[in-house]
């Protein structure tokens, strides 16, 4: 019985832990009154000096290029240039860029010929030709507000950053029941838990509407070529660097994203940040922080692991615990780690309200219902992309998935964009 | 290379910046900090204040280990508690969820480490740890009417409503549940005051609401003042949010409880096992009503009458000044919490005698909330509250220092004490008794096994116990009767065994005293056994 015991009460302790700082983390915006206004831009009066290079690299997105590009360019900024990456063997969105260059004259094209194509050397291809003080990343289906690169300016003016992350936010909750849960997780990710990381001065940066002054970027070498999450790993590097980041989400001003369109789609997206977590775990740039940010480092980088296994190992251990007949008062024990469980759905019901009412669409009884029954087979899916993410890394798969883009937020509420980045 | 290069750049094409976007109204200016205080400024109203508590400390300390009488309830939860830190168990006898058991548990946590049944009587024990909740108590109730907005000297008037009203002095000394329900209560309800709104503070008070219920069901019935609590001190910004962490915090701890009942396969109804749904039912639905407050003839009107006896005016008086301060938002929920309880009073059911205990800080500080408000009233404000307070202390001190000077006068040891200290000397310790919780832990601790010692309500309500002993009071050797065991109409077999038995020695007089009698055979005892002395 004994190792039993142990077993169960180590589990619960362990799961109850990761469950809380979940929790915990996740409500770090709505802490005090105070800090849920200190997580927007701040408003300042000072005038936009700097100028912005804006990197959009494209693979196979001839659909949604032009948009994306024509919104760009009519960002209202003094002083911007837009670098589009193609690929050397992709002709069909070479000319979607070039056809958009012709006529827009912030808009370049730039080509990269690596073998193998990924997102990193793509950054890295345009990186040498950036002239603006600020390099800023966008993906090729954002759907970005025109004030954005506005009030990052003030933000950097105002807050002396190296770096801003910007708001992303996944908007078509309700195209199936996992979109709805991957919207959530945005909009929790974005409101509240990177303000938490950058707080703490860990912080694995978002893949898009991130702005680093680019002096401080051709320091650290520009973007890891062979890392899954390149993002990550350039936030890990700056961390351990020491910069400033500040993250800023303001319902009109984040960059508008799409869920992929299949659950399949989300499984390899999963897998491939994942497996880049795990890689930038095994580099040695976060060991080299203090003690306290090393530790939420090593927390952070392997928490995708942490959570996957502990949402499925939860009802495991207590239908163990139920099952075998353990001693009351350790059965009781064994549902610890269901109390900032269920928390964290309850808050993720408070969360889907807000954001329906940030966003003017009004949650439904529907909604609710796809979030309390998609919680256990979402997390299922997390758990078997943590897993498949382990497996290809010890094997050493590293090929890059890419995400196929539909445009499905883009036909979401385009004219809610036209008002001005109040 | 630099902006300017940029421009020259695409100069063919210049693109005009349009007007720059016009800035959105700046969020609201953080709080601006309050001036570093002196040090003695700060000091000085937090050591007036631990003088004051200090000083009902010692109020509610002297005499408190005879003064009220001790109560058949003390004894039972000391018993219990007794179980938790002896036996591992939650009742000495089978646990049938009459109560959710965190009270009692906090009565062991305070036994335990201070060995208490080694060094005094079960109740006293208890009552050791009632009078450091009184002090918690206390201090919470300050800080809430703080929180409030009261100012400090409406605040202290408030805490000393709460403490030295006869009915604080006779309910807050005996080892009830209600006593750390409140202290709980009043906790959930200072958190979710909190200045700084934050969410931590609103999470905590719902975890101590929770510890609130799991200590005595009936708090749940303060939930609807709670809640408007909390609505209404949450910033708007947050509070959807506050409220969500709330709710699920409060209704998962509180979940704990029937998962209990569920582990040990006792939720539902079933054969051969106690069950919660059973208990809930008889609180509920079965438990024979204490008639409507208005009959004069029905039980709830004579304890309502005897609450009033003990003390008319911080009931009266509080309970109107919660009424009158129903418009303010501020104080709404505190109001509540003592309109909800006294509304729910009018309704014909069971009504326990503890009942007034968790009205009585809501009214005290409903009271010290109106004479604050008045007290701000332009021009007239101070005077008028001025004279109110004179009138008041005419009308109420005279009354309430003659309670106090009994209450603190010091006592002759209780009749049960006197009463188990003689059998303890006098009666063979393999022989069987049938008592009142009251002085069960202290027999059972002196020697007396503990399946030899029986308090007298399982003899006739659990069969578990009863079946033990078929041949009912036969089966006894001593009975020590006290005022409830007199009085109850539903334990025949302890009825008959007082009947059935002749007085071996007498402790106290009148209604409250013990007698030690042994049960003889024949249908016909003498009064007095032989060879017997009153004392």
């Amino acid at each position: 019985m004994t190792p039993l015991v142990v077993f169960v009460v180590l589990a619960s302790l362990v799961l109850a832990a990761v469950a809380t700082t979940t929790l915990v983390w996740m409500l770090w915006a709505w802490r005090t009154p105070e800090g849920f206004d200190d997580i927007r831009f701040p408003a300042t009066a000072a005038r936009p000096s700097r100028s912005f290079s804006l990197i959009v690299p494209a693979r196979h997105e001839e659909r949604v290029l032009e948009v994306t590009l024509d919104r760009l360019a009519a960002l209202r900024h003094h002083a911007f240039e837009i670098l589009v990456v193609v690929g050397h063997d992709d002709p069909g969105t070479k000319t979607v860029a070039e056809a958009v260059a012709a006529r827009e004259p912030h808009v370049r094209v730039l080509v990269d010929h690596s073998e193998e194509k990924n997102k990193p050397k793509a950054l890295n291809t345009a990186l040498p030709a950036c002239r603006g003080e600020v390099v800023g990343v966008f993906d090729a289906e954002d759907d970005v507000h025109q004030d954005l690169l506005h009030r990052v300016d003030q933000c950097l003016d105002a807050t002396d950053a190296d770096v801003v992350q910007g708001g992303v936010q996944l908007m078509n909750y309700r195209s199936s029941w996992y979109s709805l849960r991957n919207v959530l997780e945005y909009y929790f990710w974005f409101k509240s838990r990177l303000h938490f990381q950058a707080h703490a001065g860990f912080i694995p940066l978002g893949g898009n509407t991130i702005f680093v002054r680019r002096e401080l970027i051709e320091r650290v070498g520009g973007w890891d070529p062979e890392c899954l999450a390149e993002d990550c790993d350039l936030g890990a590097r700056l961390s351990a660097e020491g910069a400033r980041t500040v993250v800023a989400y303001d319902s009109v001003l984040t960059t508008r994203e799409e869920t992929p369109d299949t659950l399949r789609g989300l499984a390899r997206q999963r897998t491939r940040w994942n497996q880049g977590f795990l890689q930038v775990l095994r580099k040695p740039h976060w060991r080299r922080l203090p003690l306290r940010q090393r530790t939420l480092a090593f927390y952070t980088l392997a928490s995708p692991f942490f959570q996957a296994f502990a949402g499925v190992l939860i009802p495991i251990s207590l239908a163990t615990a139920v099952a075998l007949a353990v001693p009351v008062p350790l059965a009781l024990l064994s549902f610890l780690p269901a109390v900032p469980l269920l928390m964290i759905l309850t808050v993720e019901g408070a969360g889907l309200r807000e954001f329906c009412r940030e966003y003017g669409e009004p949650a439904r009884l529907r909604d609710y219902a796809k979030l309390v029954l998609g919680a256990g087979p979402y997390q299922l899916v997390l758990a078997l992309a943590a897993v498949r993410a382990v497996v290809r890394e010890l094997v050493g798969r590293r090929d890059w998935h890419k995400t196929s883009h539909a445009g499905a937020h883009l036909s979401v509420e385009p004219a809610a964009r036209a008002g001005d980045g109040r | 290379m630099t902006g300017a290069t940029l421009e020259r750049e695409r100069a063919p094409e210049l693109r005009r910046a349009p007007a720059p976007t016009p800035l959105p109204s700046p969020p609201s200016p953080r709080r601006m900090r309050a001036p570093e205080r002196r040090r003695w400024e700060r000091v000085l109203p937090a050591g007036l204040v631990g003088l004051l508590v200090g000083a009902l400390a010692v109020v509610h300390a002297l005499g408190m280990s005879s003064s009220p009488a001790w109560f058949d309830d003390e004894g039972t939860y000391v018993s219990q508690a007794w179980a938790v830190q002896t036996l591992q168990e939650l009742a000495p006898y089978t646990y049938w969820y009459d109560h959710p058991p965190l009270g009692w548990l906090l009565i062991a946590a305070w036994t335990w480490p201070t060995q208490a049944f080694d060094r005094t009587w079960s109740v006293v024990a208890g009552r050791e740890l009632m009078l450091v909740v009184h002090v918690v108590s206390c201090l919470l109730v300050y800080v809430l009417a703080r929180r409030l907005g009261l100012r400090r000297g409406f605040a202290a008037l408030a805490v000393g409503l709460f403490s030295l009203s006869p009915l604080a002095l006779h309910y807050q000394r005996m080892v009830l549940l209600d006593n750390i329900a409140v202290a709980w209560l009043l906790a959930a309800f200072a958190l979710a005051a909190s200045p700084s709104r934050r969410l931590a503070a609103i999470a905590g008070s719902g975890a101590c609401f929770a510890a609130a219920v799991l200590s005595k069901e009936t708090t749940l019935l303060v939930l609807p003042a709670l809640l408007v609590h909390v609505w209404l001190h949450a910033d708007p910004r947050t509070r959807a949010v506050c409220l969500a962490v709330f709710g699920s915090l409060f209704a998962l701890v509180v979940g704990f409880y029937p998962l209990y009942a569920t582990l040990k396969g006792e939720l539902v109804p079933g054969e051969g096992h106690v069950s919660l749904a059973d208990a809930i039912s008889f609180q509920l639905f079965t438990r024979a009503s204490s008639g409507a407050v208005w009959d004069p003839g029905s039980d709830a009107y004579a304890i309502v009458r005897s609450w009033l006896r003990l003390d008319p005016w911080l009931p009266i008086v509080g309970g109107s000044a919660a009424v009158l301060l129903l418009p303010a938002r501020r104080l709404r929920g505190v109001a509540l919490a003592l309109v909800l309880p006294a509304v729910m009073l009018l309704r014909p059911g069971y009504l326990p005698i503890p009942y007034v205990i968790a009205l009585l800080p809501f009214a005290a500080l409903a009271a010290a909330a109106l004479l604050d408000r008045a007290w701000r009233a332009p021009r007239l404000g101070p005077a008028a509250t001025a004279t109110a307070l004179v009138l008041g202390g005419i009308l109420v001190v005279p009354a309430w220092a003659s309670s106090l000077e009994r209450r603190i006068r010091p006592e002759a040891p209780s009749p049960a004490a006197r009463a188990a200290t003689w059998a303890e000397a006098h009666v063979p310790h393999r022989d069987r008794l049938i008592v009142d919780n009251t002085v069960w832990v202290d027999l059972v601790e002196r020697g007396f096994p503990a399946r030899n010692v029986v308090w007298f309500w399982k003899l006739d309500l659990d069969p578990g116990v009863s079946d033990l002993y078929p041949g009912g009071y036969r089966d006894f050797d001593y009975v020590l009767s006290s005022e409830i065991m007199r009085a109850s109409e539903q334990a025949p077999v302890t009825r008959r065994a007082i009947e059935r038995s002749c007085l071996v020695a007498r402790f106290g007089r009148g209604d409250t005293r013990v007698e030690v009698r042994r049960i003889v055979a024949s249908e016909d005892p003498p009064a007095r056994c032989p060879a017997a002395r009153a004392r």
